[in-house]
């Protein structure tokens, strides 16, 4: 066994992904406490681009399988070129990030191994039995799950995107890179990529400072017009409920929430939003959650430090007269 | 074309779940219900099977009423049939690893496929893993998150939800797709099909007996142990909730709220 932590990037959009970046900072948690070496493993072509900022990450060692079959993700080839690299390198503990893709991939490659998986997970740490530890919720949060990894390594695990931050770049740091070559039979290849279907993004959310939100209770598109008003008057974003992007109200670059942007802004304004646990996800980490809502026991409220029950088409434009005067 | 869907019965969101009691054997079978994102891979395989003809066969594994409880369902809905792979009440919980390796054997005694369907995940224990894992077992080609769905010349041609978009692939069959909750709207069972389903007859099928598995090694051979369920942290959190008729008081007594602890919305202008 080769004393190492191994995380399986995703990139995507020419960047390593937010959800890749989360696993690491999981990943150096329990590589440090039990000095463990943190490595990355790269799949496809022109991914060496990627190596300097992954050192910057704080990983130490980045593997390289740079295979035309890999510039594209499909699970047979990845989960292929994944097992095969577990099974070289012997890792102590795999770590996927929580993303479509990751989720796709870990339980193929963790089946692959015949081993058990664990994903969404929120901690990993080690007990004083010197046994891997990992939570994980259940039943929408409602409960909290800790299992043990029972078996001899790998432990394979796919973290929650809500475990923990990206790790802070640091300069300076460097590492090591090391190619390695797989080799695909017929049957890893049967999957073929017809297009990509990919909404245009004009506006980038995920960084906002303050977010006023929008849900269904905007009544219209016409609604969310003192949505965009207030927003800009505060310096801030707009974003949205997955009910109103569906309905064509507003495009899906506002979309806040598991199947949208990801946001930890200072201030979060949610105006009609009801508070599915799909849109939650993706605002938890919001310092203040502000709800203007009629419905006074609307799920939202359960995660709002300030709030006022009411009509946000009455709300909204007095805020708008109170700080357009300042 | 002939389709097998899996779907899993689970407790009800609403029951009184607890660290003590969260497995279906632990509860009543009016609180048992079928994942609700598994109902739209039944509703896929029904109207996959309205376009091109087959069967739609549904696969439940648990406790033995809570796995009748959503075949039955199932077949309300418009399932040619189905069966149960009944575990023990005693038995704990299982990791998906070992439930993919269980639905396996049942889905082999089902006999022959064109297409496996699962639900996106269960919402219960949000796990994604069953249908990668019976697809590697199977050694079939799967793709998760799927928004929509087409035969073409032999082949399914799917739309797999990625960040930011789809992303659309052909792949041949049989093959194991999770179904995406965008993918349809699941249809209401007519009463008539509520009768029918009352009376179907739903094998069940015995891990030892009929699927050749011991059941008392199922724990020991799991490569992942679950140590605790807990309730899930507190966290501290104070909520000023302003109900007051008066729009312009109610703004009023935001601001205030807000001031007092320092913060200022007007702090964000650029």
């Amino acid at each position: 066994m080769s004393n190492e932590v191994m995380v399986v990037m995703e990139i995507k959009d020419d960047a390593i992904t937010t959800t890749s970046k989360i696993a690491i900072t999981v990943a150096s948690q329990v590589a440090k406490a039990k000095d463990l070496k943190l490595t990355a493993l790269l799949l496809g072509e022109n991914t060496d681009q990627y190596t300097g900022e992954l050192f910057q990450l704080g990983v130490q060692h980045v593997y390289l399988v740079k295979h035309a079959e890999l510039n594209h993700y499909r699970t047979l080839p990845h989960a292929k070129a994944v097992a095969d690299v577990i099974t070289q390198k012997d890792p102590t503990i795999v770590i996927f990030g929580g993303s479509s893709t990751g989720n796709d991939l870990a339980p193929r490659v963790a089946a692959k191994l015949q081993r058990g998986l664990v994903t969404q997970v929120l901690e990993a740490s080690w007990n004083d039995d010197s046994k891997l530890i990992v939570k994980k919720a259940w039943y929408q949060d409602k409960l909290m799950a800790t299992f043990e990894y029972a078996s001899d390594p790998p432990y394979i695990m796919a973290t929650s995107p809500l475990a923990a931050s990206a790790p802070e770049p640091q300069e300076g740091l460097e590492g090591t890179t090391e190619e390695i070559q797989v080799s695909f039979s017929e049957n890893d290849l049967v999957e073929e990529i017809v297009g990509f279907h990919l909404h245009k993004k004009e506006v980038d959310i995920s960084n906002a400072k303050l977010i006023v939100s929008a849900g269904r209770g905007a009544g219209s598109p016409d609604g969310l017009k003192k949505v965009f008003e207030l927003a800009e008057i505060l310096g801030g974003e707009v974003g949205a409920s997955r009910a109103i992007v569906d309905a064509g109200w507003i495009s899906y670059d506002h979309e806040v929430g598991q199947t949208g942007a990801t946001v930890a802004p200072d201030i979060y304004m949610a105006c009609g939003i009801s508070g599915a646990i799909q849109h939650i996800a993706g605002m938890k980490k919001s310092k203040k959650v502000i709800v203007i809502n009629t419905d006074p026991e609307a799920p939202f409220w359960d995660y709002a430090h300030y709030g006022i029950v009411g009509d946000m088409h009455k709300i909204i434009p007095i805020l708008i007269d109170r700080f357009k005067k300042k | 074309m002939d389709i097998i869907v899996l779907i899993k019965p689970q407790v009800n969101q609403n029951a009184d779940l607890s660290p003590e009691e969260y497995l279906p054997s632990e509860f009543d079978k009016d609180d048992i219900v079928m994942n609700p994102n598994d109902k739209h891979a039944v509703e896929a395989g029904l109207q996959l099977k309205e376009k091109h003809g087959g069967t739609v066969k549904v696969l439940a594994l648990g406790p033995e009423d809570a796995a009748l409880k959503v075949v039955r369902e199932a077949i309300a809905m418009g399932a040619d049939e189905g069966a149960v792979i009944e575990t023990d009440e005693d038995l704990g919980w299982l990791d998906a690893f070992t439930k993919a390796r269980i639905l396996v054997k049942g889905i082999n005694k089902l006999g022959s496929h064109d297409l496996i369907l699962t639900g996106m995940h269960s919402t219960d224990f949000n796990d994604h893993q069953v249908p990668q894992m019976i697809a590697e077992l199977l050694s079939l080609p799967a793709e998760t998150y799927i928004s929509e769905l087409e035969v073409e010349d032999g082949k399914i041609k799917v739309h797999r939800y990625i960040e930011g978009g789809t992303v659309e692939l052909r792949i041949p069959m049989p093959a194991v797709l999770s179904i995406a909750s965008v993918a349809n709207e699941p249809r209401y069972t007519p009463i008539k099909r509520i009768m029918l389903a009352r009376k179907a007859k739903i094998p069940v099928w015995e891990l030892d007996d009929d699927l050749d598995w011991d059941e008392d090694e199922i724990e020991d051979e799991m490569t992942i142990r679950l140590v605790e369920v807990s309730e899930p942290p507190v966290e501290e959190r104070t909520l000023i909730k302003i109900e007051e008729d008066d729009p312009e008081k109610a703004v009023d007594m935001l601001l205030e709220s807000l001031k007092k602890d320092g913060i200022d919305l007007g702090a964000y202008k650029k």
